[in-house]
């Protein structure tokens, strides 16, 4: 099949996923709601029309807490998944992901920061803009100290960002030593990862920086295929490798900052997401990223759909819940014969 | 005048204030294919970066087709010269197919895709290296000879009249080794001027048409295998002794190394 072909058909097959996925984590929750009672409500959003009494509490959960939420879900999730597979490519290695980078642990330390000082309390904003300040910050520091003589070597900058990262999550255990026990709750809540306090303020605050940072990314696609065999091998294509990197880093701590800030530390979306696509359909990264985004925005939004119901009205955190749904069908994945298509999967 | 696919002059690189390349100069012809030998460390693989423009020299110029190099731009540069290097990771799932489609990338902009034209140039290089049935198949789960010969016809379906390779059998077995040295033949004699780094003396001096032989940085000999695969000259640039006989089947000049020379 050529790229055209290709390209089209994973994302219809992707989208239908998609679309399936966002209508029944709108529908399903404390209260169940019917996809025709959905499409009248959506009806009345576009014609006007006045909804009967119980239709508008329905309505005010529908569009004022589950779309925000469903729509968040999928912008972190799809955001998250197209940085791992833009990392991988990149260090050629299949473990990398945003977290192994150390940028979460950076925006995590300073949103800690804002929780252990009280900031929280002053404004509902202080949190999300220093987590994502935070992760470009950390991004910014991790790849100038991998820089050395104007070359930023890819060990470097991954060993760079392991220990950096550390440092933050040092730094972190010891706040929380010093914290009172209604911030270590809330420090550790917020660690864990969740989308609990997605509303559209959220929403707002994510969408453009994951929405347009993807957008950019995916048409390096080709770019990353080249840098995929070696380095050298994309210099020799005409790819100048220091700026795509430049970039591809600038878009991509963009977009895991904007995730972080609304939704904690969410981990193992972008290190599935990618493998499991590039086990089904290769690794074309122009097919492969924005099925990425597509498909794990619909996977996180599926994931966010079991955490909020399981055990309801309780939550269980989503970064349980991805773990507990991802590990099982990756290594089912690995295991099934069908799939051993490489050395890599093997 | 005689256009040179590649001159050199004066060429030299610095690094950590040691010279790595020392005052080079030679003039490539077009459909020739030189192969460069030295002991580890000589300076082959940087020399090779430096005409491809992956390093920038200190002093010195080169010249492809007779225009100075740094008048091209990447793009129109590697629409002349392709690079096989000596490690490729195929490891992640892709296709030959699509491994070999990525020579196309100096032809194509950023916002289109590969067209028709595209893949029929990329699976004549497949054809021209023997691929054709492993189109389809991926990448990493093919032989090492097997991978070698991909990113050749990556670097063919560049179409470009340059190609220069990096040791592409230095890991390989005899059989895959006359393989890749038979197509690169080929290829010059279809008008392409190909430039290897070579580590076996023997697979130099049978199919390369001129040798450069390096030794920290400075060429000890330039030219036919006949001329410069001499005795005197392999002691100077390699610190061994060897035995030079002529073959009997091919008439090409047989390196027997005997021991080093302290």
């Amino acid at each position: 099949m050529r790229i055209k072909e290709k390209l089209l058909l994973s994302i219809t097959l992707s989208f239908i996923f998609l679309i399936t996925a966002f209508l029944i984590s709108i529908s399903l929750g404390t209260v169940d709601v019917s996809v025709k009672e959905l499409f009248t409500i959506f009806k009345s959003l576009l014609t006007g029309d006045t909804l009967s009494e119980p239709r508008q509490n329905i309505n005010t959960i529908i569009l004022n807490i589950r779309l925000p939420r469903v729509i968040l879900a999928i912008l972190v999730g799809g955001g998250l998944s197209i940085v791992g597979a833009v990392m991988q490519s990149i260090f050629k290695n299949p473990m990398a992901e945003p977290g192994i980078l150390g940028w979460s642990s950076g925006g995590a330390f300073f949103a800690v920061i804002v929780i252990y000082t009280g900031l929280t309390y002053k404004s509902i904003l202080f949190l999300p803009l220093f987590a994502f300040l935070g992760t470009l910050l950390t991004a910014l520091i991790i790849y100038k100290v991998a820089t050395v003589k104007s070359e930023t070597p890819n060990t470097l900058l991954l060993l760079t960002g392991i220990a950096i990262g550390s440092l933050f999550v040092s730094l972190i255990s010891l706040i929380l030593i010093m914290s009172d026990v209604w911030s270590i709750r809330e420090i550790l809540f917020w660690l864990m990862g969740g989308l609990d306090a997605a509303g559209w303020q959220q929403v707002k605050l994510a969408a453009a920086p994951i929405i347009f940072g993807s957008i950019i990314i995916m048409f390096y696609g080709r770019d990353l295929n080249a840098l995929l065999i070696s380095e050298d091998t994309a210099s020799t294509l005409g790819i100048d490798v220091g700026k795509t990197k430049i970039w591809l880093f600038l878009f991509s701590s963009l977009i895991v900052g904007a995730s972080v800030s609304v939704s904690g530390v969410i981990g193992f979306v972008g290190l599935i997401i990618p493998h499991i696509l590039r086990l089904i359909i290769g690794s074309d990264n122009r097919i492969i990223l924005p099925v990425s985004f597509i498909a794990g925005g619909a996977f996180l939004a599926l994931a966010d759909l079991v955490a909020r119901t399981i055990i309801s009205p309780e939550e269980i955190r989503l970064g349980i819940i991805t773990s507990f749904i991802g590990v099982p069908f990756f290594i089912y994945l690995l295991r099934k014969n069908r799939f051993k298509i490489s050395g890599l999967y093997e | 005048m005689n256009k040179s696919a590649i001159t050199v002059k004066s060429l030299s690189f610095i690094r950590d204030s040691r010279k790595i390349i020392n005052n080079i100069s030679f003039s490539v012809s077009p459909g020739e294919l030189v192969g460069i030998i030295g002991p580890n460390g000589a300076g082959k693989s940087t020399l090779i970066k430096l005409i491809l423009g992956l390093l920038k020299q200190n002093s010195g110029e080169i010249y492809i087709e007779d225009i100075i190099l740094d008048k091209y731009s990447p793009k129109d540069l590697y629409k002349k010269i392709a690079f096989v290097p000596q490690e490729n990771n195929l490891d992640f799932p892709t296709t030959v197919l699509e491994t070999v489609l990525l020579g196309r990338i100096p032809h194509l902009s950023r916002f289109h895709l590969e067209n028709d034209d595209d893949y029929k140039i990329a699976e004549e290089a497949l054809a021209a290296t023997g691929l054709e049935i492993f189109s389809e198949r991926f990448s990493n789960q093919i032989s090492m000879g097997e991978k070698q010969l991909v990113t050749i016809a990556k670097a063919l379906a560049q179409e470009t009249k340059l190609i220069f390779l990096d040791e592409p059998t230095s890991s390989l077995d005899v059989s895959h080794t006359i393989q890749i040295m038979e197509i690169l033949k080929g290829l010059t004699i279809k008008g392409k001027t190909i430039i290897s780094a070579i580590h076996d003396l023997n697979t130099a001096s049978r199919y390369c048409d001129k040798i450069l032989i390096i030794n920290n940085g400075e060429i000890k000999g330039f030219g036919k295998a006949e001329e410069v695969l001499t005795r005197e000259i392999i002691q100077d640039a390699f610190s061994v002794d060897v035995n030079i006989q002529c073959s009997e089947h091919t008439g090409n000049i047989l390196i027997e190394p005997i021991n080093t020379k302290s």
